[in-house]
């Protein structure tokens, strides 16, 4: 018996544990290989994702702020 | 470091905490239980070892020190965890491992509301109280921790809310203003909770449930009395509203509601910028998750949508972690973004886990700031907080403690999924404990009965570390720290 099961509630519906075999092959999902399958919102997101890092996060929020586009 | 003086006292609170197996044996006795005999010996054995502790010592009253602070502080949580497992492992009515019944223990006290308990319906009463009073008295110890103890030791830019003290602050004695500060808070929290269950009785629950769930709900826990939690009283709406309502309270810097209660004013509360802030974030959340529920058809009435999205944003951004339904399982980004909520958590000073508020809007505040640098290099901008400018070395103490957050927290989950648990799973369980949530996506979603024993071990750890908010552990593993 499992611990932490009190007696007389061994046959309670319990949730099956994820079987382990299906997810080792894909752990990083659907962009392990290739990125073609996404849609196309999330391709423009990752775009945007890929030059706020390139241009380490700042330059870009700069941009976007109300005090740099003053005077 | 006064290594007998700390005995001394470890002692004291063996004794002290011997006592609160009496009201477990009383509640035994009423449903003529028959766990009343782990109880017993529980109190017995927790007595006795206090006692061993504290006789050879008992004369030697020194004054505590800062340095001694840090010690007693994890030695509380870490030895009351482990003697709070005991009665778990001694009840004829459980079938407890030793990890297990520490697990269940060490996060009722640290108020994370995670159980390995599966079935708990079927638990007889006296151990179902226990596991809520074992939450009521770690948010009692929370509140001391969060309001005067943790400002003295200056963990990750607490010392924000250190009362000027004239003198050199570590001349200063810990043990007399952490006594008056703890009287007034426990008085607070005392009221609340029995506001809190006479709400509940009022909304529908019976007596039992509802001074149990008070229990649970102003320390920010989220152990419930039945395996559904609070989904166990889907017919009965008030109650929901009932528990938002305390969570809410419970989250608030208790100093708020002193200042409150003792001026007889509401006007402190929208003066504070953290409390401002944790309704806007709240808000924010609360009014996302509702509008993706309802585009998603969810739920079938508009009124059942927004009760249980306010009620789910509420009990997950606050940390407490009660569920009414499988929010696990709620589509798209709703499960991460509750569980984002709860990294932000409760205001300082409250029962809540997580980073916490006022840390939050610091953090925000200096990230702008950074922007402003990049524009104007040469300008000196202040951060301020409600008017009052914040002095930098906080603002450091701020940004090492969300590193050495993210740092721990990476660590765990990596070796959780070195353990072999999937990734959902692993990020949500550390994310649920660091956090002092409770519940958490993917096979911890209900319960955490399944996952290894290795990882309840790690999981406790990361509870404790949440708690104590990393430092006050971290320090006490440096080499520096013990040199004198």
């Amino acid at each position: 018996m499992r611990s932490g099961l009190v007696p007389g509630c061994r046959g309670r519906s319990r949730r099956p544990a994820v079987p382990r075999t299906s997810t080792r092959l894909r752990r990083l999902g659907q962009v392990a290989t290739s990125f073609a399958g996404l849609p196309d919102a999330a391709k423009w997101v990752l775009v945007a994702a890929m030059l706020a890092g390139r241009l380490e996060i700042f330059t870009l929020l700069v941009l976007f702020t109300p005090a740099f586009w003053r005077r | 470091m006064h290594p007998l003086a700390i005995q001394r006292m470890m002692g004291l609170l063996l004794m002290v905490f011997s006592f609160t197996m009496v009201p477990p044996m009383i509640v035994a006795l009423i449903y003529r239980d028959e766990s009343i005999s782990a109880f017993a010996e529980t109190f017995a054995l927790t007595l006795a070892a206090g006692g061993l502790l504290w006789l050879p010592v008992r004369r030697r009253r020194q004054d505590l020190r800062l340095r001694d602070g840090f010690v007693v502080v994890v030695l509380f949580w870490t030895v009351l965890g482990l003697v709070g497992a005991v009665p778990f492992l001694l009840a004829d009515t459980l079938v407890m491992t030793a990890v297990d019944a520490a697990f269940e223990s060490i996060s009722g006290l640290t108020t994370t509301g995670a159980t390995v308990i599966n079935g708990i319906d079927n638990l007889p009463p006296a151990i179902l109280y226990y596991r809520q009073q074992l939450q009521w008295l770690g948010g009692m110890g929370i509140i001391v921790l969060a309001v005067a103890i943790m400002p003295m030791l200056g963990i990750g830019g607490m010392q924000l809310y250190r009362a000027e003290t004239p003198g050199p602050l570590k001349d200063t004695k810990l043990a007399p203003r952490i006594a008056e500060s703890a009287k007034a808070l426990w008085y607070i929290y005392l009221a609340l909770t029995a506001a809190c269950a006479a709400a509940y009785w009022f909304a529908g629950m019976d007596l039992f449930d509802a001074v149990g769930h008070a229990f649970s709900t102003v320390a920010i826990g989220g152990f419930s009395t039945h395996d559904a939690s609070m989904g166990y009283y889907n017919q009965l709406p008030m109650v929901e509203v009932v528990a938002i309502v305390f969570m809410l309270l419970a989250g608030v810097n208790f100093a708020l509601h002193f200042i409150a209660w003792r001026g007889r004013t509401l006007r402190g509360y929208f003066q504070d910028s953290e409390f401002k802030t944790y309704l806007a974030v709240l808000l924010t959340v609360a009014a996302a998750t509702v509008t993706y529920l309802w585009s998603q058809e969810v739920f079938e009435t508009p009124q059942r949508t927004l009760l249980h999205g306010i009620f789910q944003t509420v009990s997950i951004g606050t940390t407490t972690g009660f569920t009414t339904h499988e929010y696990h399982n709620w589509p798209g980004f709703l499960p991460v973004l509750l569980l984002f909520a709860s990294f932000i958590g409760g205001c300082a000073g409250s029962t809540g886990g997580g980073i916490k508020v006022i840390r939050f809007l610091l953090l925000l505040k200096q990230g702008r700031r950074e922007i402003l640098r990049v524009i104007h290099p040469n300008a000196v901008i202040p951060i301020k907080v409600g008017r009052r400018p914040v002095p930098n070395n906080i603002i450091d103490a701020v940004w090492g403690f969300f590193a050495a957050y993210v740092a721990v927290f990476s660590l765990i989950m990596l070796l959780l999924m070195l353990d072999g648990m999937d990734q959902v799973t692993a990020f949500s369980a550390v994310a649920a404990c660091m956090n002092n949530l409770g519940p958490g996506l993917g096979e911890v979603g209900a319960h955490y009965a399944d996952i290894s024993d290795f990882a309840k071990v790690v999981l406790s750890v990361a509870m404790l570390l949440g708690r104590l908010e990393i430092f006050t552990l971290l320090v006490l593993v440096t080499p520096a720290f013990w040199r004198h």
